[in-house]
This record gives structure tokens, sequence and C-alpha cells, in this order.
């Protein structure tokens, strides 16, 4: 069984912590730049803005309806992201972190009674600690237990847990599922299976998957095999959907030493940046995870993160760099460290960025040559002196943000202000 | 916790992980001991270890993942301690607020105050006379947001 734990409009919620003002409040959160909408509260929802809409079109909404406008503030997201995923971590086995605001984990061998109570334990606790709302759902499979979450969120006499033990019994809720919104299924996609007549999940579901990875793709083959409770872990959501990117694991044997924790934080940057890549998609902020490992009860626990925020780039090197000044942010000695990870933010195509700054370095990151004098230079010296230049040295890596709310809880001079 | 499993990752092409491992702590880390009567003329065996310096961070936070800071701005809870400028070690964790200093919420402001509870009503305290105590009632949006559990205070 395996279960996914989501936040509830998540960046939305992550500045109704600390704004109680903001709370039951129509509230956008904008991109990077602050182009357009990329989060929603449930009242801005309700007030029909949609996902992405340019910014300048939600403008009347403000005086009309007090919509309340936020620049995005990936310091403060990547800083309850990793709150949430602790929480989850001392309650659930197996916690695998996926994306900004969801995690899957592994509840086999529980009762549907006993993961009930778990569920709902899981829930309460994970607001209590951090202020923020999850729906779970739990089934067989990664693509069901999305389907299972979607159910939870959006029918509230299910309290925010669906649990679908049997894969047979989601027949009617896939039945009332558009394919564009089954898990790893974009819009074009969505498109193009109806014209051969697949409108809703469960008609995809039974559709013949020989056929299916022969018109379309093994992968949405595997979807197929998923609806229907087959276990396919090779799971990898398209671009499309995609608005955040995680890279990260465990250890083999704990590490003590900043230098040794470096190597596998690069090789987690290298293997996220090829992911941007393969899509032509940039990032403008990430967040760097560090942690003990919680089930070792005989040693000093420390699980800590930092956030970076840049101008849009697909840059390796400048990825890198800004991955490593937030490693040395979070490090401290003295620790059995067991896992390191990466989160890249806001991912945006590339080609919705300003050429001048794709134009001159598109050619040059990508070049092995380039890829190897970085590797050789890492090998010798174990440090980025070459690429840190290049991340304080130019100026314009503060993007637009008008709206931008603290940094609440990073930021010894923007901490929440109260009144008494 | 026994690993039957080599501590090899589990490491997809992709990146994504197909599987936790449990790290091996069967082996248990042996934590020095200091015994506070060190023999006068004798070398002390401690000498030979480094212990950690302290960190503060262990004495005022318990609970890493639900903890928050805020500052306060104002003198409602001056008799206590808190007082303008104050930064104030906030643990969400905590569930039992009863007389205890808490961070609450009421029609979508922050507030400091005693929680206490009489009869089934709330009402939250200053500590100050110069402040009323606020009874908090069904017409009110209330909700606690954490337990205040230090305060820190630059002389």
């Amino acid at each position: 069984m395996i279960a996914l734990i989501d936040c509830n409009n998540f960046f939305a919620s992550c500045e109704q912590v600390f704004q109680p003002q903001l709370a039951g409040k129509p509230l956008v959160v904008l991109s990077n730049n602050d182009g357009n909408v990329i989060a929603r509260s449930s009242e801005a929802r309700k007030l029909g803005i949609g996902m992405g809409v340019l910014t300048g079109s939600v403008r009347g909404f403000v005086r009309s309806h007090g919509l309340q406008i936020r620049s995005s503030n990936y310091v403060l997201y990547g800083d309850m992201s990793c709150r949430v995923m602790e929480t989850l971590e001392t309650l659930l086995p197996n916690v695998e972190r996926y994306s900004i605001d969801e995690a899957f984990a592994d509840v086999s061998g529980f009762s549907r009674e006993r993961l009930l109570e778990l569920c709902q334990h899981v829930r309460r606790r994970v607001e209590r600690h951090t202020g923020l709302q999850v729906s779970i759902g739990v089934a067989q499979t990664k693509t069901l237990a999305k389907a299972a979450n979607r159910l939870a969120k959006h029918r509230p006499e299910l309290a925010g847990v669906c649990i679908g033990t049997e894969p047979e019994s989601f027949g009617r809720v896939l039945e009332q599922m558009e394919t564009g919104d089954v898990w790893g299924i974009g819009r074009k996609l969505s498109r193009k299976l109806s014209g051969l007549g697949i409108h809703n999940a469960k008609q995809l579901r039974d559709a013949d998957p020989v056929r299916i990875k022969k018109q379309f793709s093994v992968v949405l083959m595997r979807t197929v095999l998923e609806l229907r409770g087959e276990s396919c872990l090779q799971l990898e959501e398209p671009e499309e959907s995609r608005k955040s990117l995680m890279c990260g694991r465990s250890f083999g044997k704990p590490q003590k030493e900043l230098e040794d924790i470096r190597p596998a934080l690069t090789h987690f940057v290298q293997n996220a940046v090829t992911r941007l890549w393969k899509y032509k998609q940039a990032t403008s902020a990430l967040t760097v995870y560090l942690s003990t490992n919680r089930f070792r009860k005989n040693i000093v626990q420390r699980s800590a993160s930092a956030s970076v925020e840049i101008s849009a780039t697909d840059n390796l090197i400048l990825l890198n760099a800004a991955a490593h000044s937030a490693l040395e942010q979070v490090f401290e000695p003295g620790f059995e460290y067991h896992k390191v990870g990466v989160l890249l933010h806001d991912l945006v195509s590339v080609k919705n960025i300003p050429a001048s700054l794709f134009e001159t370095e598109s050619k040059f990151q990508r070049s092995p040559e380039l890829m190897w004098a970085l590797r050789k230079i890492n090998a010798k010296f174990g440090r980025y002196t070459v690429a840190s230049a290049s991340v304080s040295g130019s100026s314009d890596w503060k993007a637009r943000s008008k709206f931008r709310s603290p940094a609440f809880t990073t930021c010894w001079n923007e901490l929440p202000l109260v009144r008494v | 916790m026994n690993n039957p499993n080599p501590p090899s990752l589990p490491l997809k092409s992709d990146g994504s992980i197909s599987k936790i491992w449990f790290a091996d702590d069967s082996q248990g880390v042996e934590l020095p001991f200091f015994d506070t009567k060190v023999q006068a003329g004798f070398p002390s065996p401690a000498e030979d270890h480094l212990e950690q310096r302290l960190d503060l961070n262990t004495l005022v936070i318990e609970n890493p993942s639900a903890t928050f800071f805020v500052r306060v701005a104002g003198e409602s809870m001056k008799d206590i301690g808190i007082t303008d400028g104050d930064i104030l070690v906030v643990d969400r964790s905590i569930e039992n607020w009863e007389n205890r200093i808490v961070v609450a919420v009421i029609d979508s402001e922050f507030t400091i105050k005693r929680f206490t509870s009489r009869d089934e009503a709330v009402i939250l305290e200053a500590e100050n006379p110069d402040y009323p105590a606020i009874k908090i009632t069904p017409e009110m949006d209330f909700s606690v947001w954490g337990v205040v559990s230090w305060t820190l205070k630059k002389l």
C-alpha cells in the first residue's frame, strides 16, 4: 500500500500561517518575476482565477473582491516543506519526498481501520506542528494513490483521508476523472486520448495496454497498469504538470564531513539539472536539505534546510554553486548525516525566459569539456571556487518580486511581529 | 535494527529513490562520559577527548520542525519578562495550553497571552495590570498558534 501525502494549497497556506489576516481571503501567489499566478487559495479558485493566468488579468479582483497578491517566497516554502517532510518522517517509514508539497510513504501491513487511524493522526500532527493541512490518499499504486488523494481533497466528508485498498473499487471514481487529472498525463496527451474516444480515467484503465504502448509510449502503458493496481515504480511526472523537482537520497553510510557530503550533492544537482534540460526548463530557486537518520535513536539528530534564490537559469554550474552555498549554510559539524537532497522550485519553460540570458550561456553550459573541467576542479580542490565567483559576481540575481512576504522562518530580521 | 541489505544506494537513473534503507545502527555509539571528580595530581583521562561545545539549540529547541521564532512588539506581557523587542521561541507541538503563554490568533491578528480556561470559557490573560484579560466568545475567530517556550532578550 502506498500513501500520497499532499499539502493543500501549499504556497498560499504557507503565506497564511504567518499572516493570519490572509486566512479565508482570496489569495494568489505569483511566479518568479511576478509574471503570472502559480498558486491560489481555495477562495481565489472560487473566484474563477485560473492557474497560470497573467498577473494583469487578476488585478481587477483586488478592488472588487479584496484579492491578496504575494510574490513567490521560495525561501519560506522550502523551509515549510522540510518541516512537513520531517514531521512525516517521524510518523511513517520509507517517506519519499516527491516534490515540494508531496511525499509518498509505504504503508503496507496495516488493516484498513489502522490505516485510517494512522492517516488521521498524520494529518492532525502535521497541522499542529506546521499549521499546514495535508490530504492523504492510500492505494495499491502511486497513480491510484494520487486519484484517492484527489478525492480526499474534493470531498469534505472524507476529512482529508481517502483509502482505497481494492483497485477494483476505483471504477466510479475514475469514471468521473478526466484523463488530464490522472497522474502523469498532461494537457497535450489528454487531448490526444480524447481523439481516440478515451475521455475519462476509467476508459484509460480499460484500454488495451499493448495498443496504448504502440500508439503512445511505454510510459502511458505503465499508467494504464497502475490504474489497474499493478505497481510500476519507474514513474515520472511529465514536464507539463511539474512545478518542482526533487533529487536526493540517503548515503550508504553516515557522513560527518562537509567535504564527504559535497560529491553526493553535486551528483543530485547534476541529476536534477539533467532532468531540467530534458524538458527545456529552468529554475529560479532551490532548497538543499540535510538530515541525520531518525530511526537511529542513539545519535544526536539534526535536520536542516536552506534555500537560495537566483534569476531563472538552467546553468549547471550556477545551480551547483548555489546548491553548495546552501549546503554550507545548513552544514554543522558534529552530526552523522544520513541524507542530502536538492529541490528545484518554480520550474519554467526555457522559452519563457528573456533570450539574452540564455543565448550566451546555453552553448557552453552543455559542453562536455566544461563538465569534465568542472569535475576535475572538484576532484582536485573539493570546492567550487570558480563557480561560486559567478554566483556572487552577477548583480541581476534578484528577481522582481514586489509583493514578497518576509522570510518568516529563516531570517532573524524578518520574524513575524506580534503586537502584545 | 538489523539490516540484511548491503548499504548499496538504491538510486535509479532518473535520480529518484526506489527504496530508502535504514542505516545499520546495531553498533551503538558510545557517548563520552565525564566524571566530575578529578584526582589532583593525576592526568584526567578526559583530556584526551573533546566534548562538543554547548549548542543553544539543544537547550531551547525540543522539536525543530515545529519550532518558530517571533518578535514581540508591546508591553502587555512585561510582568512575566516578555518585553518589546524580545524574540520568542514558539513550540507548536506542545498541546497542553492550560496556563501556558501562547501565541494566539484572535480575529486574524496575532497576540501573546496566558491561556486559561474556566468553566469551558477561554480567557487570555495579560501579564501587565494595565491590560485587561480577553474573554473568548463564540463570535470570535480564535485559535492557538503555538506555545511560547522561551524568551530571548538582549540586555
